[in-house]
């Protein structure tokens, strides 16, 4: 049973001082859903926890109060899974933000999950090391939020996702028991319990702290932006550096109508007739990296790059990276609302799904721009419309469904990155029949059989969570 | 001992799944060059050696999907005819221990253990894309995808990896594959003979001296990784962890009730011969 809303707030407030309870209409829906904005839900209120010990009490509380929670770090995350589908308490980690050790020597780091990823590097800067899992939020999104979607980014193409950047992660369980899993020299052997911990959307309890790998910056970094006529040269171009045996740092596309937004909000020198951008990095040892990115502007070239603009010095390398950082947020000049999708397709597959997403837009009247993490396979179609139109969010959940079948379809993946949340529970069993969802089921069921931990999510056979799903996909489902 | 066991070596998927639906106590192997690790038990052997081969290589895509059976040696061979390998040691003077090019590809995701570019390319888990297990119950089931990068549902392939058999067989895994080219030169050093089975042990690197001072019976280290192996237990205490003959020491154990509950959950009616004597 459901507390009424100020018995919640005054039962939280006897918990944590007050100034960390939030309550009232402003908050709800501040906090009514994070980046995913199709689908909202209002908490019953919101909590600021600072430490373990505070995620432990109000989790406690909740366990024996039988009231769903919901952590959340920054909110950006694109799939819905800060959304406190079922009400109750939304678990803020915005003022875990300690960086608690950091150990040089050992190349690693303590902090809480509330952390902002860029400030993890920052810390560590002076001793020339970094983390390295760098999603485009990375600016504003947390430590644990990454760890929760096991975030990519552009430069996980060669240096890896989040979980194998984490070694060790405190973790309030679903008993509310505090749990330490992994350790802090990598491979531990026994069963890998993290990598489940990982990518599991807050699901499986709330991730407090962890250590995390701190990676040496590369000797020599060379960046290059290339301009090119057409997508197919493009994506082709992509398919060769890949089969040259050459691995970049960052291999992304950013196609025509976001390159068109972009120069609305920044000066970029680019030809005319530019239908697509491809931005490569390659990093590593001085000598190794001149020769390669030689190689990829040969190969540029060979498939009729208009200009290809090699970073001169670390001002230029930064104003080359502009279009894709900046990208996102410079869609909002060309409508009010842009959601994008994820999904994954084997690489060599990118010509053909990429025309496909164009005639999806189409078939929805939507615009659509890609910007994306071409080296994985990674695809971001960011539609952009007008939700104030009739029929406009049915129609852009309905376009994302089908670009996502055609990945599956390719045989690639319903998320890359950005987690299956609520948004694509549907859609994983189009990737894993009964018996697989059965293994994901005995996976969660390792950690708990909790329908108040984070419901709806991934996996959605919490009570209640059907006629939510039907509440917000109204007659479209 | 060897002969005594019963040994069920199915030669297809079918048959596979029907080995372990009959079978009441197993313990999974492959070539069994990681043998001496595991725990003797009267568990009947059932070997996925006879279920080989590559099933798929996009090589655009550098994916590769394998059978468990298939020999490492036999899929890095493959691999190179077209400039592309598993991000394993590829040196032949390396003692196998450090090469981990023995055995079979089944073997070497469920035993994960350490090889001497662990630092640099990363373990069997971070180019694991995706795997089918047969559950206890003879049933088929897979998890991960097929492509570079994917978050979607929980890892479960990653839980396989390093699982020891305890939990299923792995059938078949969908690996990602590396340029040759590309490969980083290990800095590996040996130091003595290998005698099998080797204590392997990792520490910190603030650690790593020590524990190298400290190795008795050392027969190789890598200064990237902080990995030491060699033929005798490290003294305690550890500032990492140990894996050995007999099972393994952390210093940051994990927590007994989640690992029992996975066993308990994947293997409901402890059909699978422990990997460890936990």
């Amino acid at each position: 049973m459901q507390l009424a809303e100020q018995e919640l707030v005054e039962a939280m407030a006897a918990l944590l001082d007050g100034d960390r309870v939030l309550a009232g209409s402003a908050a709800k829906r501040a906090y009514d859903c994070d980046a995913y904005t199709v689908d909202r839900n209002a908490p019953g209120c919101v909590v600021l926890p600072e430490s373990t010990e505070d995620v432990q009490a109000v989790v406690r509380w909740c366990i024996d109060n039988e009231t769903p929670y919901t952590p959340r770090g920054a909110g950006t995350g694109l799939s819905g899974g800060a959304l406190p589908a079922m009400g109750g308490v939304l678990i803020s980690t915005k003022r875990m933000k300690r960086i608690l050790e950091i150990d040089v020597p050992n190349r690693c780091l303590l902090a809480q999950a509330g952390t902002v990823n860029l400030k993890l590097s920052k810390a560590v800067e002076e001793h020339g090391l970094h983390f390295a899992p760098d999603p485009s939020s990375q600016t504003v999104s947390t430590l644990g939020g990454n760890i929760a979607e096991n975030s990519g980014g552009p430069h996980t193409l060669k240096h890896g996702v989040t979980s194998q950047h984490v070694l060790q992660v405190t973790m309030v369980d679903t008993n509310g028991d505090v749990v330490v899993i992994g350790g802090r020299v990598a491979g531990q052997p026994g069963l890998d319990l993290l990598s489940i911990v990982v990518g599991s959307e807050g699901t499986l309890g709330i991730v407090t702290e962890a250590w995390v790998k701190l990676t040496p910056d590369p000797e020599w970094v060379e960046t290059a932006l290339a301009s090119f006529p057409s997508i197919r040269a493009a994506t082709e171009t992509v398919a060769e550096i890949i089969a040259n045996g050459t691995i970049p740092a960052a291999l992304e596309m950013i196609d025509e109508n976001c390159l068109k937004a972009v120069l609305a909000a920044f000066p970029l020198d680019v030809p005319d007739g530019t239908k697509a951008l491809l931005l490569i990095e390659c990093d590593g040892e001085t000598g190794a990296t001149r020769r390669e990115i030689g190689e990829v502007v040969e190969v540029c070239t060979r498939h009729g790059a208009m200009a290809v603009d090699v970073a001169k010095d670390e001002a230029h390398r930064k104003q080359l990276w502009t279009a894709r950082k900046k990208g996102i947020g410079a869609m909002g000049r060309l409508a009010p609302t842009i959601v994008t999708h994820d999904g994954v397709i084997p690489r060599s597959k990118l010509p053909e799904m990429l025309d496909f997403v164009y005639e999806v837009a189409e078939e929805y009247g939507l615009g659509v721009g890609n910007m994306f993490h071409a080296g994985d396979g990674n695809l971001h179609p960011i539609f952009y419309f007008d939700d104030r139109q009739e029929g406009k969010i049915d129609a852009v959940v309905a376009a994302g469904e089908k670009v996502i079948r055609k990945c599956i379809e390719l045989g690639g993946s319903a998320s890359g990155e950005h987690g299956i949340g609520v948004e694509k529970s549907e859609l994983l069993k189009l990737m894993f029949d009964e018996s697989d969802m059965r293994l994901q089921k005995d996976a969660r069921a390792v950690f708990t059989e909790s329908a108040l931990c984070n419901p709806c999510k991934i996996i959605p056979d919490q009570k209640g969570c059907v006629e939510h799903m039907r509440r917000w996909r109204g007659a479209a489902t | 001992m060897e002969g005594r066991r019963d040994v069920m070596a199915p030669q297809n998927l079918d048959e596979l799944c029907e080995a372990m639906r009959g079978a009441t106590f197993v313990r999974i192997s492959g070539t069994k060059t990681q043998h001496s690790y595991l725990p003797d038990t009267d568990a009947v052997e059932l070997t996925v050696s006879g279920i080989a081969g590559i099933i798929q290589h996009d090589v655009a895509d550098q994916v590769v999907e394998v059978w468990a059976g298939t020999k490492v040696s036999d899929l890095q061979s493959e691999l190179a005819l077209h400039g592309q390998c598993l991000p394993l040691p590829l040196d032949d003077a390396l003692p196998t221990a450090l090469s981990c090019a023995d055995g079979t590809v089944g073997g070497l995701l469920a035993m994960n253990m350490p090889h001497a570019l662990s630092a640099q390319s990363g373990g069997p888990r971070e180019w694991t894309l995706g795997m089918t297990v047969v559950r206890p119950d003879g049933t088929l089931a897979k998890c991960g995808s097929k492509v570079v990068k994917s978050v979607a549902g929980y890892d479960v392939h990653k839980l396989f990896v390093g699982s020891r058999g305890e939990l299923g067989v792995i059938a078949k895994a969908a690996l990602r594959t590396f340029p040759l080219k590309a490969m980083p030169r290990h800095e590996a050093r040996v130091h003595g003979r290998a005698t099998a089975p080797l204590y392997v042990s990792r520490s910190l690197r603030t650690g790593f001296e020590e524990a190298l001072s400290s190795a008795p019976g050392l027969v190789a280290d890598d200064p990237r990784s902080c990995t030491v192996w060699q033929t005798s237990e490290p003294p305690q205490p550890l500032n990492g962890w140990c894996v050995g003959p007999g099972g393994y020491r952390s210093r940051s154990p994990q927590p007994a009730g989640l690992e029992a509950k996975a066993k308990a959950v994947f293997d409901p009616d402890s059909k699978l011969a422990p990997g460890w004597s936990l």
